[in-house]
């Protein structure tokens, strides 16, 4: 029996002339149904229509209808959804509200104004259920980002929901973060999951959704092999660290000696909190070293912070990219540079009106333009979908083939394996 | 109609040791009180009347200013980067979601960053009457100049009235604090001079800070407040 | 822990003392009593230096104001020029006596009201409000989860920023503020979809969280409430420094009273937030 239904459901958010969803005809039922697809292809506005955040909370014009658990989804907020759907966001870092996790759990029952001696009951029960009762009494600004998500979780759990939706609950996180959100899954009645990284997880579902364009469909396609490498000819030092002690509250990593060259590409791996980007925001100059030295080639550095849609907010997509060219003084086009990233389409647009996928594609044009002779990319592929992620791909093959020296930090074996000439491990304070 | 209410009783909190009443020992202690009661039950029965939306961006726009208060700390003189988003919500959500914002942003931004003090029932209703301001202004004058405007007047006004609380602490010194019995032009004469001395120039680097930051920030702050407000419309086909 | 209205009823004792009369003993107890709370009792992490730095500046300032703009009294000490705006004239001991209470009445009303802030989780208070103000302590203490992210966000920005080729100054301020002011809404709309997506808003409200009243938080509240009783029974005597000084005193009622205060001390440990 199907828990949720949509019928010739078109959505368009406020102001925009093209729908997020077009004609959407989608019976959901017990099992886990995956839903992949594009950033911007409407995935964000189908999951949300099941708890009616689409279009109660986003305005805007809608055509159809659609039924969650013998509920209109028109006619009823939000807030009575909320009884019979739960969802988790991609966000870890704005989603949770309570100071402690016990009471993060709780705040759903609060709002049902349920006793106190029922809330504890659920509570632990839903704690248990995502193996994070040691969790209980930490504060919430202490967790980690899968340890947020996890919670997260629990408290949509506690409120025992026919339906659990996530919106790519796992791609701001590390491996194991990501690892034990998916398996807490697991024992779910019925779940709705919007994920690009499909790995080990298409064996699970019962169900693979693909939305693109607002549309529809069955299956997904999976993702075509990696093209072969280039071989590279790395040249002259590019950069090098000499002794090096680093951390921004006392030293994180000590006595780090590494050398990089022009045109090399090397990648960072190693676990959250290992010293990844205390390396990088070193060799960017940003942190200044403890002890030792840090030499430099002369040129520009392009440094891409995590999470780099945060640094827009130029009125389009192509004066982001303009500004960087104009500040490094360089002949590059524009267009060049927002061909390479697909944003072709998307120059004239606000940047902030795209999706998050798309955003950190405008942000990654709008910081390695401009002939960098050093680029640093921190996490460069989270959150990002397979075709932009094969875009950024081949943007690091140039960088390196124009003499480049390129360090990425990353958990992407895919991407370590198509770019990375040499492979470090971060991991307690030493590299490896 | 609330902030109206609460308004008022903000003004008696504010000039009643000026009135010539026979003070009480406790009256102090309990004007603070009493003020902060008013405060939390008004902003309580005005936010009931909100929409979760709206009601989430006013805590989150609290939440910005503390923040900003975190990070900058304090500014040159009396600029505050917190004034700037009070303006913007006043002006694009009307008078009583700006007085809202004003006083709850110095409410939790006192809570952030450890800065409650016996001032705190004074500066948020300043803070609501800044934002409130604002929102008349953007009643009848939607354009980026009037809020600049509106933002030079309140970064005086604000400085003014919260001195009427200062002030009260010089109760009874001759020549600078209030004296009881005098005629009110001396009054007013004696806390200009206290204004003058204490506070002018601190208030202008407000006053300009404000100008400054809504000539600069506005544009895309008030187009993203705009964009929210468009999600109120939901068309049904 | 102690519990959040036991420390409301200490401040609100405080605050009785300090401000309720003008004789400098009390004022001077009160202001002890309160930095010794502050200072002993306060939660991890917190930074007091600011604070007391702003407090001793604030004392000063009030007592330099009133020598300069208050001539009266007898002792004068010096003699500024007459062509002097609003300064000229005599200053006298009794106008910086008179400032100098005047401002310790000042700090006394900070310390008392500061432990509220600085001894207690700020959630925590919001937590301990009365029942019908439960939906915006909600909705406030969920915002307070944002400031650390926002203000740690302000500094990413900055940086990454910077090696994009910007430089501080004045006209590249918005370079900066605002991809902090836009992410900071965006979160917190975010947080509000959170909040909605969990059936917040309309309707009443249980509290999960519960803040146990032990006898020591009795301890403190009953302190208080006899310390009020105490000095509203027998007021301080009254101080005057105008028209000519008069010596300080105190009588047994006004110091046991603030005696009284110092009970948190004793009573509670200091609150340790789990790491």
């Amino acid at each position: 029996m199907a828990i949720a239904s949509l019928r010739g459901l078109s959505y368009w958010y406020p102001g925009q002339a093209r729908p997020a969803l077009a004609e959407v005809d989608l019976e959901v039922g017990d099992g886990l149904t995956l839903v992949a697809g594009p950033s911007g292809g409407g995935k964000s506005s189908l999951l949300r229509c099941f708890n009616g955040l689409v279009p109660h909370f986003y305005g805007g014009r809608i055509k159809g209808g659609g039924e969650v658990a013998g509920l209109d989804l028109l006619t009823t907020p939000t807030r009575r959804l909320a009884r019979a759907v739960g969802f988790v966001f991609q966000n870890p870092e704005a989603q949770l509200v309570s100071p402690v996790v016990e009471g993060e759990v709780a705040f759903g029952l609060e709002n049902l104004a349920m006793p106190r001696r029922e809330m504890r009951r659920r509570v632990e029960a839903a704690l248990s259920a995502v193996g994070g009762l040691a969790l209980r009494q930490r504060r919430v600004t202490t967790l980690s980002g899968g340890e947020r998500q996890l919670v997260a979780l629990a408290s949509v759990l506690a409120m025992e929901p026919r339906l659990v939706v996530l919106d790519e609950p796992t791609s701001q996180l590390d491996p194991e973060g990501a690892a034990a959100v998916i398996g807490a899954l697991a024992g779910l009645p019925s779940v709705v999951l919007a994920e690009h990284r499909l790995d080990g997880l298409a064996a699970l579902a019962t169900r693979q959704l693909t939305v693109e364009e607002g549309r529809v469909r069955e299956g997904i396609s999976t993702s075509r092999a990696p093209e072969p490498r280039r071989p590279r000819a790395p040249g002259g030092v590019a950069w090098r660290l000499e002794g090096v002690a680093a951390g921004p509250a006392g030293p994180l990593l000590a006595g780090i000696d590494l050398v990089g060259r022009e045109g090399e590409v090397v990648a960072l791996t190693g676990p959250n909190g290992g010293g990844k980007t205390t390396l990088l925001r070193t060799l960017a100059g940003l942190l200044k070293p403890l002890a030792g030295r840090v030499i430099r080639r002369s040129g520009r550095t392009a440094y891409l912070p995590q999470d780099p849609g945060v640094l827009l907010h130029r009125p389009t997509v192509r004066a982001e990219v303009e500004l960087t060219l104009r500040r490094s003084g360089s002949g590059e086009l524009a267009q060049v540079v927002l061909g390479e990233m697909g944003l072709l389409e998307l120059a004239g647009r606000y940047p902030r009106d795209l999706s998050a996928g798309e955003r950190q594609r405008a942000a990654i044009a709008a910081v390695v333009a401009g002939s960098p002779a050093l680029a640093l990319l921190d996490e460069p592929t989270r959150g990002m979908d397979p075709a932009a992620a094969r875009r950024l791909r081949d943007v690091v093959d140039r960088l390196a083939g124009e003499g480049c020296a390129v360090v990425l930090a990353t958990h992407d074996r895919e991407l370590v394996e198509a770019v990375a000439d040499r492979v470090l491990t971060v991991s307690g304070g030493e590299v490896r | 109609m609330i902030v109206a209410l609460a308004s008022l009783a903000g003004v008696a909190l504010f000039l009643w040791p000026y009135l010539g009443l026979g003070p009480f020992p406790a009256a102090p202690a309990l004007a603070v009180a009493g003020g902060a009661v008013v405060l939390l039950a008004a902003i309580e029965a005005a936010a009931r009347r909100l929409d979760t939306r709206l009601l989430a961006l006013l805590a989150a726009l609290a939440a910005v200013d503390a923040a900003l208060r975190l990070v900058l700390v304090t500014g040159i003189g009396g600029f505050s980067p917190i004034f700037f988003l009070i303006l913007c919500a006043g002006f694009v959500f009307g008078p009583t979601f700006g007085f809202l914002t004003g006083a709850t942003a110095l409410l939790v931004s006192a809570l952030a960053t450890g800065g409650v003090g016996p001032w705190l029932p004074y500066q948020m209703f300043g803070a609501g009457w800044v934002g409130m301001f604002a929102g008349l202004v953007g009643l009848r004058w939607h354009s980026l100049p009037a809020l600049a405007v509106a933002g030079l007047l309140s970064g005086f006004a604000f400085g003014l009235v919260l001195d009427l609380w200062d002030w009260s602490y010089l109760r009874g010194a001759p020549g600078a604090g209030f004296t009881p019995g005098l005629p009110p032009a001396a009054v007013i004469a004696a806390f200009g001079r206290f204004y003058l001395v204490t506070s002018a120039l601190y208030d202008a680097f407000r006053a300009f800070g404000n100008v400054l930051m809504v000539l600069l920030l506005g544009p895309p702050v008030l187009a993203a407040m705009q964009r929210l407000k468009a999600r109120f419309t939901l068309v049904v086909e | 822990m102690p519990n959040p209205r036991a420390v409301a009823a200490w401040s609100l004792a405080g605050l009785v003392l300090a401000a309720g009369w003008s004789n400098p003993l009390t004022r001077l107890l009160v202001a002890l009593s309160g930095l010794a709370f502050v200072g002993l009792r306060h939660r991890r992490g917190v930074r007091l230096r600011g604070v007391l730095f702003f407090l001793a500046a604030a004392w000063a300032g009030t007592a330099l104001l009133n020598v300069l703009l208050s001539h009266l009294g007898n002792d004068v000490f010096l003699t500024l020029p007459g062509w002097l705006p609003l300064a000229g004239g005599t200053l006298t001991l009794e106008a910086l006596a008179y400032g100098l209470v005047a401002g310790l009445g000042l700090v006394a009303t900070v310390l008392t009201v500061l432990p509220l802030s600085v001894c207690l989780e700020p959630q925590d208070l919001l937590v301990a409000l009365p029942g019908p103000l439960h939906r915006t302590g909600a909705a406030l203490s969920a915002s307070l989860n944002l400031v650390p992210g926002i203000a740690r966000g302000y500094l990413a920005i900055q940086e990454a920023q910077r090696m994009r080729g910007w430089r501080p100054g004045l006209r590249s301020l918005p370079e900066v503020m605002i991809p902090a002011l836009l992410t900071a809404m965006e979160d917190s709309i975010q947080l509000a979809e959170a909040m909605e997506a969990r059936g917040y808003g309309g309707g009443p409200r249980t509290s999960y969280a519960s803040q146990p009243w032990t006898w020591r938080d009795s301890g403190v509240a009953l302190g208080a409430l006899a310390a009020v009783g105490l000095v509203l029974a027998q007021p301080p005597p009254t101080w005057l420094a105008y028209p000519a000084l008069t010596p300080p005193a105190l009588n047994l009622a006004g110091l046991a009273a603030c005696l009284l205060l110092l009970l948190p001390v004793f009573l509670w440990r200091s609150p340790a937030s789990a790491a």
